[in-house]
């Protein structure tokens, strides 16, 4: 451990010597907390919960629950094992420098053990409570976040996200596998749709952030192909990624509304990435990094609702003595 | 020597903290899997 810990450190001048500590130094609970990137488990709870909610079959919602829960933890545990591994270049980026290892907070073992022990627990959680195929594409998920994407290929190669990508993406696969023990078309687009998604997001967030991670000497798209190209690779992605946000619909998964809104927002992902092709500011890059977050919201919130609306007259139905008794006591 | 002895308290009082919270994250857990067992043999 203090091996690697001390050939890490040499990686990247200016790498704060409180990074290095290995004696917990006052770790509050905040700190833990912070270590599971509670924003990026957002998205991969919500897209998770979708790809739960979408699946055909029904399960008891104590379970469902269980599932979304094992899909946060271990997405956050693979958060923790990232910053441990990341904490050289996390001290030396702007927009990382305040996480807890950079900052001396507990010692980088801590952050590996907590990370390690929280995915073990959620994958055996998942296997005990759900079933074993989403257990094991919930290992495969934080395997290919920790191996492929952060140790392999993030200081490697400019494609780091294109491929790593698929770990964020995952996660409606697994909610779909937690209720039908499988996989399907279906649950594949969903995992395809994130997948597309991901590089011209991160992408438009490299565009303004280039100089965190030249700093960091992390090969990121504009750093190393330039800026031209990047917009260039973008523009490819988003036409992509508009018409594929519509398969849904076509396949069942979502209805008519879905598909309506999935046509209108792919549109103004393409014209946005268009903007920021034409423009040589970072303003457009920012636009449209907020508007991705948008988007992927919007498409997964639309699902569940549509779902949501499918399941509507049965659930009135299984209410209807509920409501039938509460008249007749009103009236 | 004042400040080193104040310090020392407080890594134990987070400490004493951290344990607390491991304590309950453990016993949520086991509530957890017993539920999931329940529903489980029931055929949930």
């Amino acid at each position: 451990m203090s091996d690697a810990s001390l050939s890490l450190d040499s990686q990247v001048a200016g790498f704060t010597p409180a990074a290095s500590a290995t004696r917990a130094s006052g770790a509050r609970i905040s700190d833990y907390f912070a270590l599971l990137k509670p924003r990026v488990m957002t998205l991969v709870v919500f897209s998770g919960f979708a790809g739960l909610y979408a699946a055909p079959g029904e399960i008891h919602p104590f379970l469902a629950a269980v599932a979304v829960l094992c899909i946060a933890v271990n997405a956050g545990a693979a958060g923790a094992i990232n910053m441990w591994y990341e904490r050289d270049i996390d001290a030396v980026m702007e927009r990382t420098r305040g996480r807890p290892l950079p900052r001396g907070k507990m010692a980088p073992q801590e952050a590996l053990a907590f990370g390690i022990i929280l995915t073990l627990l959620s994958v055996m959680l998942m296997g005990i409570a759900l079933n074993w195929a989403a257990a094991g594409l919930l290992a495969l998920a934080n395997a290919f976040y920790v191996f492929v994407y952060t140790i392999w290929l993030k200081r490697r190669t400019p494609q780091n996200i294109v491929i790593g990508g698929a770990a964020g993406a995952f996660p409606p696969m697994i909610g779909w596998a937690a209720v039908t023990g499988g996989a399907e078309l279906q649950s594949i687009v969903l995992f395809a749709l994130i997948f597309v998604w991901t590089p011209p997001h991160f992408w438009a967030l490299a565009l303004y952030r280039q100089l965190d991670y030249t700093k960091a000497k992390v090969p990121m798209l504009p750093v190393v192909a330039g800026r031209e190209a990047t917009k260039r690779q973008i523009v490819a992605y988003s036409l992509i990624l508009a018409p594929l946000g519509l398969v849904p619909a076509f396949l069942g998964t979502a209805g008519i509304v879905y598909g309506a809104v999935a046509a209108v927002m792919g549109l103004c992902f393409v014209l946005l990435a268009l903007q920021v092709q034409r423009e040589t500011g970072d303003r457009a890059a920012k636009r449209l990094f907020g508007f991705s977050i948008l988007y992927l919201f919007v498409l997964f919130g639309l699902i569940i609702i549509d779902r949501g609306a499918g399941l509507l007259p049965g659930l009135l139905n299984e209410a209807a003595p509920v409501f039938a008794a509460a008249s007749w006591i009103v009236g | 020597m004042a400040m080193a002895d104040e310090e020392e308290k407080e890594r134990m009082r987070q400490q004493k903290r951290k344990n607390w919270a491991l304590f309950g994250v453990l016993i949520t857990f086991i509530v957890v899997v017993y539920f999931v067992s329940i529903i489980r043999m029931g055929g949930g």
